[in-house]
């Protein structure tokens, strides 16, 4: 069960309502919700700049509330999308070159950050569970992170990633196939 | 990354699996999930409960509410500067810390700023960067910044002044924070002294410009501990006292040092 779906559910309509009326407290509960399903998701796509990243996302996220319509589907979706719009600006800062795909960001396949290694701290098999995910192709590892810890749908997956429903549905089984051969090669125990 | 020989095919299940399907949607719990039950697992890893190190930024991201809602997109201000504040922090080689910040350069994130910082320092930022105190609810007033760059009010008076405070009496996290908005505007870690040049010492600075407001911080935040979250974390996590602390940051918690890497 995704972490957004088991906190907010019902609540997320009056979260929401009330933070764009200015509640603190309501934003809280949303940002709460949001904020370490979207550092995960970004260790994986950005691992040296996914705390950077995540607050400039909010940033965005601040500045587009007050005109944000929908459930809290369209909000994962929306949190998402602001975000891989900066880890692609954040990836083309750092190399001057245009980057179109999460591949081509620099360590991309290794989270070795002092926050990553923080998390391992507080969470072992969370951060063994991402570094196992960082060993995939980018885009196995990033549908398998939209739909599992972000808990978006094969459909709204595909908007974002750009691919048809079949197309994100392959790529996450693959990804999970190849993630199951490499925790019955190296044996990784959580 | 080293070479891994792949097991034979038959090993796992072929794309195209329903064990896959459902692994995605969630409803494949590990104890049910068989032969790729260590999948399952890696899943249910990506959803554990949060972190502390994961909700360590609240208090900058409520700054960041605060001074946001009820404005503008983008204000313009003379002095703004739009220099990618990551590079200019790496080639200064910047000491990396892993407190998250709002990193903007705009009038609206200085105002904002003075929500994470301790009481006491918040009553020095309304009376001189005229930061709202926004009570729940409210639309925040915009302040009445002066004319100036280094002249009570603006943007310089009250990042150099938050720093040199905080770099005295504030925790780690609290000066990361600090440090790093001030570096952005000032468009450079290396460019700070220059920037804070002119601008007084916070002892030397005149309060009681303006009435007093109540202490910032409202009394709806949320306390910041393991009670509103499923019981998913080790039993080894240092427990977080929010009690202490005004920024609501756990007493022990320690950012971007820790004793093992990996």
């Amino acid at each position: 069960m995704p972490i957004l779906a088991s906190v907010i559910g019902a609540e997320f309509t009056t979260a929401l309502a009330a933070a764009q009326q200015g509640s603190e407290a309501a934003f809280s509960v949303l940002w709460r919700d949001g904020n370490p399903v979207l550092l995960r998701y970004l260790r994986v796509a950005a691992p040296d700049a996914a705390e950077d990243v995540a607050a400039e996302t909010w940033i965005q996220v601040v500045r587009g509330l007050p005109a944000f319509r929908g459930d809290e589907r369209a909000w994962r979706s929306w949190l998402f999308t602001i975000a891989r719009r900066r880890v692609i600006d954040e990836g083309r800062r750092r190399s001057r070159h245009p980057v179109t795909s999460l591949a081509e960001l620099p360590g991309a396949q290794e989270p070795r950050t002092e926050d990553a290694a923080a998390l391992a701290l507080e969470n072992m098999a969370t951060a063994a569970a991402i570094t196992a995910i960082s060993a995939l192709p980018s885009l196995q590892a990033e549908v398998i992170l939209l739909r599992v810890l972000a808990g978006l749908d094969t459909e709204a997956v595909g908007k974002l990633v750009g691919r048809s429903q079949g197309a994100v549905r392959i790529a996450a089984h693959r990804g999970l196939r190849r993630l199951a051969q490499i925790l019955a090669t190296t044996g990784v125990t959580l | 990354m080293p070479n891994i020989p792949w097991p034979a095919r038959g090993d796992v299940p072929p794309v195209g699996d329903p064990a896959y399907d459902a692994l995605l949607d969630g409803t494949l719990p590990p104890e049910d999930a068989g032969g790729v039950r260590p999948v399952a697992e890696v899943l249910a890893a990506l959803n554990s409960a949060p972190a502390a190190s994961e909700l360590a930024a609240e208090a900058s991201a409520l700054a960041v509410f605060r001074g946001g809602i009820g404005r503008p997109a983008a204000p313009a201000r003379p002095h703004r500067r739009r220099r990618p504040v990551l590079t200019s922090l790496l080639s200064a080689k910047f000491g990396a810390t892993a407190a998250a910040a709002a990193v903007t350069l705009s009038g609206a994130a200085v105002a904002a700023y003075a929500g994470v910082l301790p009481a006491s320092m918040q009553r020095l930022a309304h009376d001189t960067i005229g930061a709202p105190s926004a009570p729940p609810g409210a639309h925040p007033a915009h302040p009445a910044i002066p004319v100036g760059p280094k002249a009570p009010g603006s943007a310089a008076y009250g990042l150099c002044t938050a720093y040199a405070h905080l770099k005295a009496h504030g925790s780690a996290e609290q000066k990361a924070v600090a440090f790093r908005n001030l570096a952005a505007a000032a468009g450079g870690a290396a460019n700070v002294t220059a920037y804070c040049a002119g601008v007084p010492h916070p002892a030397a600075t005149p309060s009681g410009k303006q009435p007093t407001h109540p202490a910032g911080k409202p009394a709806t935040h949320p306390s910041h501990g393991p009670a509103t979250h499923p019981a998913g974390k080790p039993a080894t996590h240092p427990s977080h006292g929010p009690a202490t602390h005004p920024a609501g940051k756990p007493a022990t918690h320690s950012t971007g040092k820790p004793a093992s890497t990996s």
